[in-house]
C-alpha cells in the first residue's frame, strides 16, 4: 500500500537539491534591472551624444534598406526585384518512406533564402530515444556552393524589420514541418546549391533517415512572379491631400503616419498587403526626456489597437519581425485576416507603462559590535526618488533566510503602490551573498500584506557587525500618457465588410457572473453523468452520479471515460486495458489493452478506440477486433457514432489541425467532414448525429473557441469565446439540445456550465466535482 | 491581492505583480525544471528567464486564465530547450517503465533509508531518459496534468502523450515492484 504520492516522491526527490527556501526573486530583479540599463538612455551627456548617433546611423539604415527591398513574398520575406533568382524547379528526395522537398528558394544581392518542407516523419521516430538518446532538435543546415564552400545560416543580424509569418512552422502533422533558411547572399554567377541536413528538425539522432544532400539549380526570377506590394509610408511631415480612392489602385498615404507625444514617436512604417489581408510595421522610438531621472525602462510590451472609421477594434495577431533590437526604439508588426474595412483605420496607444530608476542614494547603518538575530534599528528616514518619497522605518536582522544565512532586512513605505527597492552592502564583509540583494513588496502567506510597504534585504554568511555603509535604488513606476495615434486609408476594395459574427453564448462576462448563480437544472433536464475527479493517483478516479451531482458513486481509477446511448454502460482506460462495464451487473469486458478512448455504439454492441497511430472497433465482448484504414494518418482523434451504428466519426490530424472524417463501416467509405484548428482533435457528436462541437481557433484571440455546426461545417456558431477558460473538451445531453463545458477557475478547479447552444441559456452546475466526461439518459 | 489582481499587476509591468507569482511558484517550477534537466544551476536559470521572459510579455497574458499551467507549460519547454545540446545522457534497456517502476516503489518503501535510496534512484534514471520523456513523467506525475492537458501543453496530440505512458508500463512496474521485493 502507498504511504506517499507519486507527487511526493517527485517533491521529495527534487527537495534534496532544491530547497524550500529558494528565492529567485532577487536575481530575477538584477536581470530586469541590467536589461533597463542596456535599454534605455544614460543621463551622462557624452554616452547620450554616442547613442543618438548610432540611433540615426541606424535609422538610415533602415530606410536604406527598405528602399530598396522592392516586394514582399509571403512565407520568405522581402526580396529585391531586380536582382532575384528563384528555384528552377522543385526538388525533393526520398529515404526510408521519408520525403525532404525543398519547395521554394529566393536569391537577391541581400541574401538566399530556402524553404523545405518533410513528409513522412513518423511520431515514433520523433520519441524515440534514436542512437544512445540523441535529442530530437535536428542540427545545423548549411548552403554548399560548387566549390565546396559551405554557409551558414544567418541569424539575428537583419536590421530590417521583416513580417515573417513563420521560420518554422508544423505542417502534415507534428512532426513533419516546413523550414525556412536564411543564407548570405552568392554570386550572381553561381547557379548551383546544395542543401546539407544532418539530422531533420524534431528526430533524435538515428531516429531517421540522415544526411540529408539535395541539389538544386537558379534561375533568374520569370516576370510572373507574384510579390505583395509594400506600401511604404511618406513621412507625415509630406501633407498629402488624399484624393478619393479608386478600387483596385494604391492610395498615396494619407493622413498621419507618425504620432510625438511626450518624448514617444508611434511611426507606421509600411503596409505590406497580402492576398487575405494586411501586415502593418511601425515602430516606437524615444527620447531622453520620457525618463527625467535619466534611466528607466518601458515596463509592458506596448502593443497598438487597430480600429476601423467607425471605431470598432479590429482583430490582429501579431507578426514575428527578423530584426535585431536597437536603442531607444522597439517594432511591432501585425496582420490583418481581411482587407475590407471601412477606413480611414487608426492604430493608436493610450498610454505606455514604464518604470523610472533614479539615481542610488548611499546610507550609513552601524550595527554595533554584536548584533543579534532578531535585532531592529528603527531608522524613520525619508529619501526621494523621481519626485516619490520613500521612508525607511527600519531594519531588522534575520537569521532565516536559508541554512546559515542572515538577512539584514529593510523595511519601506511609500505613498505609491508598485515601487520596488533594492539595497546594496557597498562595502561587504566577506562571505556576501550578492544573489539575495534585492527587494520587494511584503508578503505573507503567499500574498502582499501591503502593497505601499515594501521589502529589501542584504544576506550575509556570517552576522554583519559594525559600520556598513548602504546602496540604494529604486523603480518608481510611471505611466506616459498619450495617446499616439497613426491613420492609414486602406485600398478600395471590391470585398464588402463582413458582418460582425454574432457573439458567443458563453462569454467572460456571463462566466464571470456564474459563481453568484445558483439556478435549479431546467424542468425535465437530468440523466446520469460520469465525471473523473484527480485524487493523487497514477489516474484519475471515475465517478458516476446524477447531473445533480446527487447519488454520486465511485467506479474505477481510469480516464477517457465515456457513457454508452442508453447509460447501461461505461467504456473507460483503466490501470492496464480499456474495459466496458456493465453498470447494473458489474460485469467488466476487456476491450483492448492498448489504445484509449472506448466510445460504445448507440446499440452497445461495438465499440471504437484509437491507439493514436490506428483506429479500432471491436465487438463490444472485447472479440472481433478490425484495424481501420485511415490512410496515412498518424494521429487519430475518436470523435464518436452516428445513429445507424455503422458510421463512425474520428478526427485525423493533417495541415495545421486536425479534420473530421465519417467511415462507413459496411461500405468502407470515408468522407471528409471539414478541417478545424486545435492541437488535441477533440470533438463530440450529439446523439442524433446532426450537431458536432468542437474547439477551434480564432484569428486574434488568445486560446480556442468552441464551436457547434453541422457534420458539413455549416451553421457553424461560437458557443464559449476563446477568453472562458475551458478544457476545449465539451459534452452533449442526451437530447441533443444542452452541452455541458467544462471550465476552469483560476486554480484550475473544474467548473462544468449548462449551456444551450441554441437558445443560449447558461447555467452553472455547482454541485458537482471534477471533469463532466459524459451524459445518458 | 489574489492571482487574477496578481495577473492584473503584472499586465501593468508592476514587478510586485511578478513578484507575487515568483513567491507562490518558483520552488515547484525549479524542482520541476530540475527533474528534467538534472542540474540544479540550470534548473534555477531556466525557471529565473521564464519568470523574466513572462513578466516582458505579460501584457499579452490572459489574466481569466490559470497562472500555474501557463507557468509550468513555459518551463517544462525552456527545460527541454535547455536540453537541446545535452547529450551526455545514455539509453537504458528499459527507462520509463523503470522511473514510473522507482516512482512506484518510493511510494511504497516505509523507512527513511529505503526512500533517500530510492529518491537518487529516481534522479538517475530520470537523466538516462530522453528530455522528452523527462518532461513527461514531470507532468503526468509532478504537475499533476492530465493526457488531455499533456496533450495541449507538449503540442501533441493526445496519443503521443499516451503512446510514452504506454499500457504496459503498469504491469512492468508491477513486475519490477515485486522483484525488487522478492530479492530482499
Amino acid at each position: 500500500m502507498s504511504v506517499r504520492t507519486y507527487f511526493q516522491v517527485l517533491d521529495d526527490t527534487a527537495a534534496d537539491i532544491i530547497s524550500d527556501k529558494l528565492d529567485l526573486m532577487p536575481r530575477i530583479s538584477a536581470r530586469l534591472e541590467r536589461k533597463s540599463l542596456m535599454t534605455t538612455m544614460r543621463a551622462r551627456p557624452v554616452v547620450t551624444v554616442i547613442v543618438v548617433l548610432l540611433a540615426l546611423l541606424i535609422l538610415t539604415t533602415v530606410v536604406y534598406a527598405l528602399g530598396r527591398l522592392t516586394g514582399y513574398i509571403p512565407g520568405v520575406g522581402f526580396v529585391q526585384k531586380d536582382s532575384l533568382r528563384v528555384l528552377v524547379e522543385p526538388v525533393s528526395q526520398t529515404r526510408d518512406g521519408i520525403t525532404v522537398s525543398i519547395e521554394q528558394v529566393v536569391a537577391d544581392s541581400e541574401r538566399t533564402i530556402v524553404i523545405y518542407k518533410t513528409e513522412g516523419l513518423s511520431l515514433q521516430a520523433a520519441n524515440s530515444e534514436g542512437e544512445g538518446g540523441g535529442n530530437p532538435f535536428g542540427s545545423v543546415q548549411q548552403l554548399r556552393l560548387p566549390d565546396g564552400t559551405t554557409f551558414q545560416e544567418l541569424a539575428g543580424d537583419n536590421n530590417t524589420p521583416e513580417p515573417i509569418l513563420n521560420n518554422i512552422k508544423t505542417e502534415g502533422g507534428w512532426p513533419n514541418y516546413v523550414r525556412r533558411l536564411v543564407y548570405p547572399p552568392i554570386s550572381s554567377d553561381v547557379n548551383e546549391l546544395t542543401l546539407l541536413i544532418p539530422v531533420l528538425q524534431n528526430m533524435p539522432v538515428g531516429a531517421a533517415a540522415e544526411n540529408w544532400s539535395l541539389t538544386f539549380q537558379l534561375k533568374p526570377a520569370p516576370a510572373d512572379v507574384t510579390y505583395a506590394p509594400i506600401i511604404e509610408i511618406t513621412p507625415a511631415s509630406q501633407n498629402v491631400t488624399t484624393p478619393s480612392p479608386v478600387a483596385g489602385e494604391i492610395n498615396p498615404p494619407a493622413l498621419l503616419n507618425t504620432a510625438t507625444s511626450n518624448g514617444f514617436t508611434l511611426q507606421l512604417d509600411n503596409v505590406i498587403e497580402l492576398q487575405d489581408g494586411y501586415i502593418f510595421t511601425g515602430n516606437l522610438s524615444w527620447n531622453d526626456s520620457v525618463f527625467p531621472t535619466g534611466n528607466g525602462m518601458i515596463s509592458e510590451a506596448v502593443i497598438p489597437v487597430l480600429k476601423d472609421a467607425n471605431g470598432q477594434v479590429i482583430p490582429v495577431e501579431q507578426v514575428p519581425l527578423d530584426w535585431a533590437s536597437q536603442e531607444h526604439k522597439t517594432l511591432w508588426s501585425f496582420r490583418t485576416n481581411r482587407k475590407a474595412f471601412m477606413g480611414p483605420l487608426t492604430l493608436s496607444i493610450p498610454s505606455i507603462k514604464t518604470t523610472l530608476n533614479p539615481p542610488a542614494v548611499d546610507f550609513d547603518i552601524d550595527l554595533g559590535s554584536n548584533p543579534q538575530v532578531g535585532q531592529i534599528w528603527e531608522r524613520n528616514q525619508d529619501f526621494v526618488f523621481a519626485g516619490q518619497t520613500i521612508h525607511l522605518s527600519s531594519v531588522q536582522l534575520n537569521g532565516n533566510c536559508g541554512v546559515q544565512m542572515y538577512d539584514l532586512t529593510f523595511t519601506f513605505t511609500s505613498g505609491l503602490a508598485g515601487i520596488y527597492a533594492y539595497v546594496n552592502d557597498l562595502a561587504p564583509q566577506t562571505p556576501f551573498d550578492y544573489s539575495c540583494e534585492g527587494g520587494g513588496a511584503a508578503w505573507e502567506n503567499g500574498n502582499p500584506v501591503d502593497s505601499k510597504t515594501f521589502y529589501a534585504a542584504a544576506r550575509y554568511r556570517n552576522i554583519p557587525t559594525g559600520l556598513h555603509q548602504y546602496s540604494m535604488m529604486a523603480s518608481i513606476p510611471h505611466e506616459v500618457n498619450g495617446p499616439w495615434q497613426v491613420t492609414w486609408t486602406p485600398l478600395l476594395t471590391s470585398e464588402s465588410t463582413p458582418t460582425p459574427a454574432a457573439g458567443a453564448c458563453l462569454t467572460l462576462d456571463t462566466w464571470n457572473q456564474l459563481s453568484a448563480r445558483n439556478d435549479p437544472l431546467p424542468s425535465g433536464l437530468g440523466g446520469k453523468i460520469v465525471t473523473t475527479i484527480d485524487e493523487g493517483g497514477n489516474l484519475p478516479a471515475i465517478y458516476v452520479s446524477n447531473l445533480d451531482g446527487t447519488n454520486s458513486s465511485k467506479i474505477d481509477i481510469g480516464s477517457w471515460t465515456s457513457l454508452s446511448m442508453d447509460g447501461t454502460r461505461l467504456a473507460y482506460s483503466g490501470t492496464d486495458a480499456n474495459y466496458v462495464l456493465n453498470l447494473s451487473s458489474g460485469e467488466k469486458t476487456t476491450v483492448g489493452i492498448d489504445g484509449y478512448h472506448v466510445v460504445l455504439s448507440p446499440d452497445n454492441t461495438r465499440a471504437m478506440y484509437t491507439t493514436t497511430f490506428g483506429l479500432y472497433v471491436v465487438n463490444a465482448d472485447g472479440t472481433g477486433l478490425q484495424k481501420i484504414d485511415t490512410g496515412s494518418t498518424q494521429v487519430i482523434s475518436v470523435v464518436g457514432w452516428l445513429p445507424d451504428n455503422q458510421t463512425i466519426v474520428y478526427a485525423a490530424m493533417g495541415g495545421e489541425g486536425f479534420t473530421f472524417i465519417t467511415h462507413n463501416l459496411q461500405s468502407g467509405e470515408a468522407r471528409e467532414l471539414f478541417s478545424f484548428q486545435n492541437k488535441a482533435g477533440f470533438g463530440t457528436i450529439s446523439s442524433d448525429g446532426q450537431w458536432i462541437t468542437f474547439a477551434d481557433r480564432i484569428f486574434g484571440a488568445t486560446g480556442w473557441g468552441i464551436f457547434i455546426s453541422r457534420l458539413d461545417g455549416s451553421e457553424r456558431r461560437l458557443i464559449v469565446e476563446p477568453e472562458v477558460p475551458t478544457n476545449y473538451a465539451s459534452v452533449w445531453s442526451p437530447d441533443g439540445q444542452w452541452l455541458i463545458i467544462n471550465t476552469l477557475d483560476a486554480n484550475g478547479k473544474e467548473i462544468p456550465v449548462l449551456v444551450n447552444p441554441f437558445a443560449c441559456q447558461i447555467m452553472p452546475l455547482n454541485n458537482v466535482n471534477g471533469t463532466i466526461e459524459d451524459w445518458s439518459p | 491581492m489574489d492571482e487574477v489582481e496578481a495577473i492584473r499587476r503584472l499586465k501593468r509591468g508592476e514587478i510586485g505583480g511578478l513578484e507575487y507569482f515568483v513567491a507562490r511558484y518558483q520552488v515547484k517550477a525549479t524542482r520541476a525544471a530540475l527533474l528534467v534537466i538534472g542540474d540544479q544551476a540550470r534548473a534555477e536559470d531556466v525557471v529565473q528567464e521564464t519568470f523574466i521572459r513572462i513578466f516582458q510579455n505579460s501584457s499579452r497574458f490572459d489574466e481569466t486564465r490559470p497562472f500555474e499551467p501557463y507557468l509550468m507549460r513555459s518551463v517544462m519547454n525552456a527545460a527541454l530547450n535547455a536540453c537541446r545540446n545535452d547529450k551526455r545522457f545514455i539509453s537504458m534497456e528499459s527507462n520509463l517503465d523503470v522511473v514510473e517502476g522507482l516512482i512506484s516503489e518510493a511510494a511504497s518503501v516505509e523507512t527513511q533509508v529505503e526512500y533517500w535510496d530510492l529518491r537518487n534512484g529516481i534522479l538517475d534514471a530520470l537523466q538516462q531518459l530522453p528530455p522528452r520523456e523527462r518532461a513527461v513523467i514531470v507532468q503526468r506525475y509532478y504537475l499533476d496534468m492530465s493526457e488531455k492537458e499533456m496533450a495541449l501543453a507538449l503540442d501533441a496530440a493526445p496519443g503521443t502523450v499516451k503512446w510514452l505512458l504506454n499500457a504496459a508500463r503498469n504491469r512492468l512496474r508491477d513486475l519490477l515492484w515485486r522483484g525488487r521485493h522478492d530479492e530482499r
